[in-house]
């Protein structure tokens, strides 16, 4: 098992290696849509949530 | 100064109308036959758009409005194509996939992101075309577990034959039947004045309201979905298209968009002349209502149903598997055989068969499946047109071929409209009376 797992975690290390730096020029438009991703997201995970304890109180 | 002026003349009078024509014909036949060559990911993708949930979505609206909203599929079609051609520009120009082209250019965390999203999204609008599948073939009396085991058999053959090129023009012989729908809504005779003006006039059946927002909501969710954005560039990188092959590109996108509006269009056709006023709640249900009024019809409309879900389980399955391939760095070809990509081939079968399975399970969620695949495409529909967006106006990647002005423009305002409706479309799937 351990064997078996250990290749896929040193591969997913070599990729998050690989890929720590984003290539994109960080411009005033690029910070401001990533920017704003973010704050879609979490309100996105927000109303889930939100939807997940109405659920449970159910 | 005077020779080079008077050469052009005299063979301008040289060559005769016979052979103008005949050079014409040519450079059609020449271009025509490059089209061909070139063609496919776009159609592909463009009418696997419509796969069983979409089919659901447009009997139920034709239904429920009849052919008020004709007009509006119409609109859909353009909007579909501008964010599809961005995906045939990028993957053109830069050769890599969608999912790395956003690892490399945003980092592990929009990477990971993106990878997971997609991942969840697509295994559960796999489920979803499992449903759609063995629910058309169970009009047939063929049981889901029979339907499951054959199309993970032919859809295993189509990938295992080891040529993307085979694979492609399988996939395009699908995308031909999934054309069913217009003979069936022929055979319907609808008034062709009330279609015209349901196509031309804008307007809101009834007024607009709640259950119209829903309607449109749902139009535009099974219009643009994330999946294609992903599928159709790494179609278009392991076909090998070039820059020079851009137009093509373009061309095959705009003849898969005009398909998917004129399949759309025809399914809302059939059911607004036919089951008006009726409540549809999968299109299975709309063959089964079909089959009592005109044997042959429901037999199109059950065959169209398997179609769609069959096209859409072989893109959206790939578009993972592709993914994949892309950031893990293993051989992620249909060109490849078994023994060269086997990570490519094991992740597209596992995800194959697992959502296969899903539908086995006796009382599985499917309901609950089915409205967590709209609430999770959602996530993953803004960032990947985001994304998109940014990628496409990267200089230094996309070099001549990055967004203009008025693309741009285009481009941001389809980008804007969807993230709104559909932002309020998983809000109201999530809260069904909160818009009441």
């Amino acid at each position: 098992m351990k064997n078996f797992f250990r290749p896929r975690f040193s591969k997913i290390r070599e990729i998050n290696e690989k890929y720590s730096h984003p290539r994109v020029k960080m411009t005033k438009g690029v910070k401001v849509a990533l920017f704003m991703l973010r704050l879609y997201l979490i309100l996105l995970v927000g109303i889930l949530v939100l939807k997940f304890i109405s659920m449970v109180q159910k | 100064m005077k020779a080079p002026v008077e050469a052009p003349a005299v063979r301008k009078r040289s060559i005769g109308i016979v052979p103008r024509l005949y050079y014409r014909y040519r450079r059609i036949a020449k271009w025509v036959s490059i089209f061909l060559a070139v063609a496919g990911p776009g159609i592909i993708v463009m009418v696997a758009d419509n796969d069983a949930g979409g089919i659901t979505t447009y009997a139920a609206t034709g239904a429920r409005f009849g052919y008020g909203l004709i007009w509006f599929l119409v609109i859909l079609g353009p909007a579909a194509y501008y964010v599809q051609e961005m995906t045939v520009r990028l993957g053109a120009v830069t050769k890599r996939g969608h999912a790395e082209a956003i690892f490399e250019t945003f980092g592990k965390f929009w990477g990971w992101f993106s990878l997971t999203d997609l991942v969840l999204t697509d295994w559960l609008t796999l489920v979803t075309e499992f449903i759609g599948m063995t629910a058309a073939m169970s009009i047939f009396h063929i049981p889901p577990f029979a339907t499951v085991i054959a199309v993970s058999i032919v859809m295993g053959i189509m990938v295992l034959q080891g040529r993307y090129w085979t694979w492609e023009k399988v996939a395009l012989i699908f995308c031909g039947i999934n054309l069913i729908y217009i003979p069936g809504a022929f055979m319907v005779h609808p008034s062709v004045s009330a279609v015209l003006r349901g196509a031309l006039i804008p307007g809101f059946p009834g007024g607009f309201n709640n259950n119209i927002f829903f309607f449109l909501m749902a139009n535009i969710g099974t219009t643009i979905a994330p999946w294609m954005v992903f599928f159709q560039q790494s179609a278009v990188v392991d076909k090998g298209m070039d820059e020079k092959d851009i137009p093509f590109g373009k061309v095959d996108t705009f003849v898969g968009s005009m398909c998917t509006v004129l399949v759309a269009v025809f399914v809302l056709i059939v059911t607004a002349t036919v089951l008006k006023g009726v409540q549809i709640d999968s299109a299975a249900q709309a063959s089964q209502a079909l089959m009592g009024i005109n044997k042959y019809l429901g037999t199109l409309l059950a065959i169209g149903l398997f179609d769609a879900g069959f096209l859409g389980a072989i893109c959206i399955s790939l578009a993972s598997s592709w993914a994949f391939g892309e950031i893990f760095g293993w051989a992620h070809s249909l060109n490849n055989k078994i023994k060269d990509a086997p990570w490519f081939y094991g992740s597209y079968f596992i995800l194959l068969l697992s959502a296969g399975i899903v539908v086995l399970i006796p009382g599985a969620p499917l309901i609950m499946i089915t409205l967590f695949v709209q609430v999770i495409a959602v996530t993953l529909l803004p960032a990947a047109l985001v994304f998109l967006i940014l990628l496409l106006n990267d200089g230094e990647l996309m070099g001549k071929y990055r967004n203009t002005r008025a693309q741009n423009i285009i481009s941001v305002s389809i980008v804007v409209i969807i993230v709104a409706l559909s932002t309020l479309y998983a809000v109201s799937a999530l809260f069904p009376n909160l818009f009441r």
